[in-house]
């Protein structure tokens, strides 16, 4: 019997649901995979934004990683979660991107200059300490942040970091003392005294 | 305190703030918890982190991003060069899948480039009309009747449709598609009468007529 649209929408909510969608996909069912997109969007979206603050490109990146996950998904052979796969086929192809534009990776901070995004009353309505530690950690080398987010924003195992980053797991967990004790210096006095 | 369990500890506090550390290396970070102060400070601090979250996300639309993804699915991984442009390929549909700003620059950038070209042809014309126009006529030519359009479609519109386009308006496809997925047709029609076949059909975004060769 054929599943329902909620069977498959369902199936996006578990890691084992999502490999199921991604083997589907690989016999070409769009159903499925339109159900992947869906559920991946925001994620890469947020991922990506650490990257780079286009979002032209960063849906650009969304699209061109989904399309390999369409392309590719026969040759997921489930050593690895479909989200650490995922989140590695688009690091890497944000990677490409940014070398591609000449954009330089580990000084994106000078992009964010007047940026909406920035103005005070921005800051204030979206959180004082968001905003703090989103410019802190914009001060920060890319492998650095990148590694932040996946831990933080993501929930991601160091191995996984590490596969995604295709690095070692010490070097991963180096970054993230690094990145902390920075972010300790940056933020010094905002986050003692929070809940 | 410096000892491997608080090394290990530093370490390993980012996965237990967010709740990926399992098995030994859980206990045994847990167990140093217990007696080490800076590293429970540490940890409220990443709780801390963890809970201010990231700056919002740019607003993107993930149900029209998908739309402009669909289109691509059935084309194939690598696109070979197009040798012969006519019949249509399956790979023109993905090309003109595009639709986005720097495809509407590009294609606005090609009609400048089109009116450019015929400004300087027409300052470049002999001044009388009796002068010999066959002069670099090249073979195959056939006295200059043919005329060069350029098109463009809707990303959306389905293979087929585009074909009976092209055959309907009475041109024929004799290059491209270019970068920006726009398609060169010549016809030996009233070039003119052509175009405007061309944009009375919904799915055509773009034609224009290239330059009419030998045109009295």
């Amino acid at each position: 019997m054929e599943k329902t649209s909620d069977d498959i929408a369902s199936l996006a909510r578990t890691p084992a649901g999502e490999a199921c969608l991604v083997g589907r996909v690989a016999a070409g069912d769009r159903r499925a995979f339109e159900t992947l997109y869906r559920a991946y969007f925001p994620r890469l979206t947020r991922f990506l934004q650490r990257m780079t603050r286009s979002a032209p490109l960063i849906e650009e990146i969304v699209n061109d990683t989904l399309l390999a996950v369409w392309r590719k998904a026969a040759t997921f052979d489930g050593s690895s979660k479909v989200s650490t796969w995922v989140f590695a086929i688009a690091y890497r192809r944000a990677c490409k991107a940014l070398q591609a534009l000449d954009e330089p990776v580990e000084a994106l901070a000078d992009e964010r200059e007047g940026l909406e995004s920035d103005r005070p009353e921005w800051q204030f309505d979206q959180g004082r300490l968001a905003h703090a530690v989103d410019a802190a950690l914009a001060t920060l080398p890319l492998a650095q942040r990148i590694a932040f987010q996946l831990t933080f924003y993501h929930d991601m195992t160091y191995p996984e970091i590490a596969d995604i980053m295709e690095c070692p797991v010490n070097t991963i967990k180096t970054r993230m003392f690094h990145t902390r004790k920075r972010l300790a210096v940056l933020l010094d006095g905002q986050l003692e005294n929070r809940p | 305190m410096n000892t491997p369990a608080h090394q290990e500890a530093q370490e390993l506090l980012p996965w237990l703030a967010n709740g990926s550390l399992t098995g030994t290396e859980r206990d045994r970070v847990q167990a140093h918890l217990q007696v080490c102060a800076a590293c429970r400070l540490d940890l409220s601090m990443l709780h801390t982190l963890r809970a201010a979250g990231p700056a919002p996300a740019p607003q993107l639309d993930a149900e029209a991003a998908l739309a402009r993804l669909l289109p691509q699915l059935d084309a194939p991984a690598a696109l070979p060069p197009v040798a012969d442009p006519a019949p249509p390929v399956p790979g023109w549909r993905t090309r003109l899948a595009a639709n986005d700003g720097r495809w509407l620059r590009t294609a606005v950038a090609l009609q400048f480039g089109a009116i450019a070209v015929l400004a300087l042809l027409l300052a470049r014309a002999p001044a009388s009309p009796d002068a010999n126009t066959d002069a670099y006529r090249l073979l195959g030519a056939d006295a200059g009747q043919r005329s060069s359009l350029v098109v463009t479609f809707n990303p959306d519109t389905p293979e087929r449709e585009l074909r009976r386009i092209v055959q309907a308006s009475g041109a024929r496809v004799v290059g491209g598609p270019t970068v920006t997925g726009a398609w060169l047709l010549d016809t030996e029609d009233e070039p003119g009468k052509t175009v405007t076949r061309l944009r009375a059909e919904p799915a055509v975004t773009l034609a224009e007529q290239l330059g009419a060769g030998g045109q009295p």
